[in-house]
């Protein structure tokens, strides 16, 4: 490693600096990781954690506003998370103490891995990233933020302020992961979905989302339309899993689960659905 | 290029020059020679180089020494209290759970770092707190068996005033 170290004290000091020669680092667990191996060559590294404008996690209009630098760890003893269920089910499994204490949402997406702990989870929240430069800011919707693996929509001149996460009041949220060891690993497979309405078939809206089958975060939008607004049935998910598995693209080559085991986990995901949504006599409705 | 920090190392302020690509475990071990933090894997994933940073446990191989600019650290070197050792120590020496003994300082810094935020933290949360820390000796077993002592010991303290 051989590169230079600045720490801009504000955002305004950041934009000023920021072009295609320089890296941020916010919780370095990628960065670091990346620079040490060889897969990114660094010669500029701008600390953007003490930018105040990148901090807080703050309830705001409609929803949740997430700095880039907050870790998963702030993330996690946050009381507004507690109705982000989703989202603080995979703050509570990403990494590992060590990992959360310094690893942050922003880095998270950033990295763009696919499968990426935030991914899946921003994807049926439909969140928004705030973006800056000198140019000015945008606003792009998460499933176009990231473009491909290790890819994201920003220009050289950009970096991500913050995340806002629209709220869901009365959702099911649900986050799921399949792991090689019980230990610290990235997820070899993940699904979120967020379900408003859960309890009135007729008014029903589904979201799902999994990570680790195509490049970017998969979500089927027709698939989900067809399962919203109505009673359930085992044969619906049976259609739905059929109709994802023409559509997926998990890689054979992938190290950490082969496409059969992705498919399977698809179907335990949609099966667990299907009975947090069907009544039955003995089960409790889902609140959330 | 070089860059000037202050820390705070187990209580004691340094003033240090660093390169701005050196790593905290780097500059703890072979500046200040606090060598009980070990360098197993360097990529984040082993934890033998878990520390203690403002109150927090992390990777030293992880963080740059610069980043540490103004932080307080706490090593294994640093949390015994005088004459004596911590409960975690304890634990461990009377579960048998070191080997070789690389992994250690890791898993007692992580430990150390539950029980300080959390003291009544139960079993799980303890081996919760472990679950980033790899051993090749012992099998785990033992360093479980750490986990459930401390757990017991943390949820009924012996000196502890009952609440009103
Ligand atoms: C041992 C270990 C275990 C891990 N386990 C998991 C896991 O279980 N799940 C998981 O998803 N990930 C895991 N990771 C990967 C990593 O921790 C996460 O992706 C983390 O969220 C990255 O955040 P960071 O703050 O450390 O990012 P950094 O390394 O600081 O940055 C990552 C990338 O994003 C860019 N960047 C950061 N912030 C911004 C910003 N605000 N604007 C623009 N660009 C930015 C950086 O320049 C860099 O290219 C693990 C990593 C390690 C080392
Ligand atoms: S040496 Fe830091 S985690 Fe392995
Ligand atoms: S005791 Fe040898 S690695 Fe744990």
């Amino acid at each position: 490693m051989n590169f230079t170290y600045a720490q801009p004290r504000t955002l305004a000091e950041l934009l000023a600096q920021k072009d295609a020669q320089t890296h941020l680092l916010a919780g370095g667990t990628d960065l670091l990781v990346d620079t040490r191996s060889g897969k990114k060559s660094v010669a500029r590294v701008l600390d953007i954690k003490a930018i105040p404008e990148l901090r807080g996690i703050r309830a705001v209009k409609g929803g949740l506003q997430i700095g880039a630098c907050e870790t998963f760890t702030h993330l996690l003893r946050s009381p507004h998370l507690q109705k982000y269920p989703a989202l603080r089910e995979c703050a509570s499994v990403m990494g590992c103490h060590e990992i959360r204490n310094r690893a942050t949402l922003g880095g998270n997406i950033c990295n763009a891995s696919p499968g990426s702990e935030s991914s899946v989870v921003l994807s049926v929240h439909e969140a928004q990233i705030n973006i800056a430069s000198r140019r000015g800011t945008r606003r792009v919707a998460y499933d176009d933020f990231t473009t491909g693996v290790n890819r994201t929509c920003l220009e050289p001149d950009e970096v991500v302020v913050s995340i806002f996460i629209p709220s869901a009041p009365r959702a099911l949220g649900i986050y799921r992961r399949i792991t090689r060891t019980a230990g610290m690993d990235l997820a070899c497979w993940n699904g979120a979905a967020l379900v408003f309405s859960p309890n009135t078939p007729a008014k029903r809206e589904i979201r799902f989302a999994f990570g680790t089958v195509m490049s970017t975060t998969y979500r089927p939008r027709a698939i989900e339309a067809q399962l919203s607004r109505r009673p359930l049935t085992p044969a619906d998910m049976d259609a739905a899993y059929e109709a994802i598995c023409a559509e997926i693209q998990p890689r054979a080559s992938s190290l950490r689960a082969s496409p059969d085991e992705k498919r399977r986990a698809i179907r335990n995901f949609l099966n667990e659905l299907l009975a947090l949504l069907t009544p039955a006599p003995t089960r409790r409705q889902p609140t959330a | 290029m070089k860059h000037d920090i202050q820390l705070t190392v187990n209580g004691i302020p340094r003033n240090l020059t660093v390169t701005a690509d050196d790593t905290l475990l780097r500059v703890l071990r072979e500046e200040l020679h606090l060598t009980g933090a070990k360098k197993g894997c360097g990529e984040g994933e082993c934890g033998a180089c878990t520390i203690i940073m403002n109150g927090e446990a992390i990777r030293a191989c992880l963080v740059l020494a610069v980043e540490a600019n103004g932080a307080d650290i706490l090593t294994i070197e640093g949390i015994t209290p005088p004459n004596g050792i911590t409960r975690v120590q304890q634990a461990f020496i009377e579960a048998d759970a070191v080997q070789c003994g690389f992994c250690t300082p890791g898993f007692v810094m992580a430990l150390e770092a539950e029980l300080r935020r959390n003291p009544r933290a139960t079993a799980a949360d303890l081996r919760n707190a472990l679950g980033g820390h790899l051993c090749r000796c012992t099998g785990y077993e033992a360093i479980l068996q750490v986990t459930e002592t401390l757990a017991t010991s943390a949820t009924r303290p012996k000196n502890t005033k009952k609440r009103a």
